[in-house]
């Protein structure tokens, strides 16, 4: 997949290091996650109650702060170490991070792809059906991951999605929906028609 | 003393019935399959399959499951010695020294250490559990709800030694955890709440979905990020069971690492790693031979298998005695328990003996088939993990997907999943520990109930909290172990990386 997987000997300039970056856009995130809810439940007026010492507000209030105030903590820290320090491209370490395998071309962008595609592919399960969906799902991610055999990729692909389908909707009776298929399905009398 | 004994026996016609036969038959083989995957451990292979146990009869879903974790534990070393590659973290240390024993040809000697400390220590573990689970469960029968929220405070600081080395960030994911508990229903009031207007809030998220989104699907998507092309690496090694003199030596590393593993397993929060990493350094002292640890120490592997494997039973302890689960895989454990209906608690033991049985054959069942197969299992293991990872990954991201959808057949649900996954993905990368937050979503509604209820019963008194007896001793525990928590696990972090960097 050219454009994912950059060289890293090609890729060693000082300067902020765009993981630094991240790391901060994420404790944004979870600081306005936090906001968010502390102030929902500042908000939200008290319901009448006559044992209830504490209501339902507080504890998401302060649940909502907790998460707030250590974010801005973590916002403030590592902005600052990312003012005052510079780190060589690819040195910045994140203490706990779950690291890569050494060796192995890796790629934030592939991760984030492979999400949305399976986020995607689920979205349209009730128009295109779980069949043809999970099957396009697989094969695009397969490629994605580097998977060079055709044979491989479309054999996975067809494999998982009928063993899935055989198991699920014939034999175990949860209906994963069908999307435009399930009138060829309902004719032939393998699933019930509109459940 | 002996009271565990009833409990004990009863699970043994259990693994004659056929259909738990069955069923820890699978387990064994999933948890053997996902152990050996780098990377993918027995939390993985919960969530995989969580969705399926719901189709099956409560004892026969506790067997499969404690199947699982008994295979997955025996089954993250092999990699770990033939290739360097520890299937999971606990594995680490057999990575270093039993992959150290394989280049100088030992592979059989390192692969029969393995097997035996292993075998050995689940067993022994097995009976541990039972011994230490039911006077705990019993001390229980005393509780009311200021006591339980301090147990469940206790849980809440299994966090801090889940945090790693950045102690905001650990808190935050806790933060996170609550906040998956906070969304949508009130447990006290039974109100809704903080449902932002969308209609399938209002009965809160739902936490299985969210718990395999966080544990699961998260480590998925992380090992997306790479591209695999292992499957060219030819490995050929030899395998001779070595003569029993060569393993003398190993009896006390081996009941060390039993020990350790148990205990430190059922401090909640610890689980397998630290578990193995602390009975290595345990052996290590204790050993003749100490320079050999690193460079290829059977003592080293056995303690670490032992301590790995028995930290199977000590998990169950805070899970099954209390309802605090001490790990992800054991969120997920109490997940699938609260699915059939069972309320995991001080309570559980009495009100489900035969529950605890079936747990406890399937911990047996895994470890009698790993007796019998395990041996042979190391070269297909291998052959496995050399399959392409690729479809691996993909495939189980799509199984993971499917089984969720299961549950209910709602949409919601999955999107809740990979909602879930992806912020576990990004807490994975930058040093927020998704379990901290699983294991808070598990207990987030609890705790806000018994600290609620408490305060209720005691008319609004905070200082109740800490006169009445037990709640005193309980948070006074909690405070020690969130001590002995920083520090241990500040200790710990720096051991192993200076272990893995030489």
């Amino acid at each position: 997949v050219p454009g994912i997987d950059k060289d890293p000997a090609t890729d060693e300039r000082p300067g902020i290091d765009k993981d630094q970056v991240t790391d901060i856009v994420v404790a944004v995130v979870f600081t306005a996650l936090g906001l968010l809810i502390a102030v929902t439940a500042w908000r939200t007026p008290e319901p009448f109650r006559s044992v209830d010492v504490l209501g339902p507000n507080r504890f998401p209030l302060l649940v909502g702060a907790g998460i707030a105030i250590l974010g801005i903590f973590v916002i403030v820290k590592q902005v600052y170490l990312a003012v005052t320090k510079t780190f060589q491209k690819g040195s910045f370490e994140i203490p706990g991070q779950a690291g890569d395998e050494p060796d192995v071309p890796a790629s934030g962008l592939r991760a984030g792809i492979v999400s949305a595609l399976l986020f995607g592919h689920v979205l349209l399960w009730e128009t295109l059906g779980f069949l043809l969906s999970s099957m396009l799902f697989v094969i695009v991610s397969m490629r994605l991951m580097k998977e060079s055999s055709w044979k491989l990729t479309i054999g996975s692909a067809v494999g998982y999605t009928v063993v899935m389908f055989v198991m699920f909707t014939l034999l175990l009776g949860v209906a994963l929906p069908l999307g435009f298929t399930e009138p060829i399905f309902v004719r032939f009398g393998l699933v019930d028609a509109i459940r | 003393m002996f009271d565990f004994m009833p409990i004990f026996l009863d699970s043994l016609p259990m693994l004659f019935d056929p259909t738990i036969a069955l069923l820890i038959l699978a387990g064994y083989l999933v948890g053997m399959i996902v152990g050996a995957l780098p990377g993918l451990g027995p939390t993985l292979a919960f969530g995989l399959v969580l969705p399926f146990t719901f189709l099956m009869e409560p004892i026969g879903a506790v067997a499969f499951l404690l199947s699982i974790s008994a295979a997955a534990m025996y089954s993250n070393s092999v990699p770990a010695i033939l290739m360097g590659v520890p299937g999971s973290t606990a594995a680490v240390m057999t990575a270093i020294d039993g992959y150290a024993l394989h280049r100088q040809g030992k592979s059989g000697l390192a692969l029969a250490v393995q097997f035996v400390a292993a075998a050995i220590g689940q067993l022994i573990s097995i009976f541990f559990f039972l011994l230490l689970v039911i006077p705990l469960a019993r001390l229980a029968y005393y509780f009311l709800a200021p006591e339980l929220f301090a147990v469940f405070m206790v849980g809440m600081v299994a966090v801090v030694s889940l945090t790693g080395r950045n102690l905001s960030k650990g808190f935050i994911a806790a933060g996170i955890g609550l906040a998956i508990g906070v969304i949508g229903f009130d447990p006290v009031g039974t109100t809704v709440r903080l449902d932002y207007g969308i209609y399938a809030l209002r009965q809160g998220i739902p936490v299985a979905p969210a718990l395999i989104g966080l544990l699961a699907l998260s480590e998925l998507i992380r090992q997306s990020r790479q591209a695999f092309g292992w499957k060219d690496s030819a490995v050929e090694f030899d395998m001779k069971f070595p003569k029993y003199s060569a393993l003398k030596r190993l009896w006390y590393p081996i009941m060390s690492g039993t020990v350790v593993g148990t205990l430190v397993g059922a401090l909640p929060g610890a689980g397998g790693t630290p578990a193995a990493l602390i009975a290595y350094q345990q052996a290590q002292i204790a050993s003749k031979t100490p320079e050999e640890f690193g460079n290829g120490s059977i003592e080293g592997i056995a303690a670490n298998e032992a301590a790995q494997n028995a930290s199977n039973s000590g998990e169950l302890i805070p899970t099954i005695g209390f309802g605090l689960p001490g790990s992800g895989s054991m969120a997920l454990l109490l997940g699938a328990l609260a699915a059939q209906g069972f309320a995991p608690g001080p309570r559980f033991i009495s009100n489900n003996p035969q529950l605890v049985s079936g747990l406890v054959a399937g911990l047996l069942g895994g470890t009698i088939l790993m007796v019998i197969t395990g041996w042979y299992m190391s070269k297909a293991l291998l052959k496995l993990v050399l399959l392409n990872r690729s479809a691996v990954i993909i495939l189980a991201m799509g199984i993971t997907i499917v089984g969720v959808y299961s549950l209910q057949a709602r949409l919601f649900d999955v999107v809740v999943c990979i909602i879930c996954g992806i912020v576990g993905y990004l807490m994975l990368r930058y040093g927020y520990p998704p379990a901290a937050a699983a294991l808070t979503a598990v207990l987030s509604s609890d705790i806000e109930k018994n600290f609620r209820v408490g305060l209720n019963l005691t008319r609004g008194s905070y200082l109740a909290f800490v006169t009445r007896p037990y709640t005193a001793m309980i948070l006074g525990v909690a405070l020690l172990l969130a001590f002995w928590g920083i520090r241990g696990q500040v200790k710990l972090s720096r051991q192993a990386r200076t272990k893995v960097a030489a």
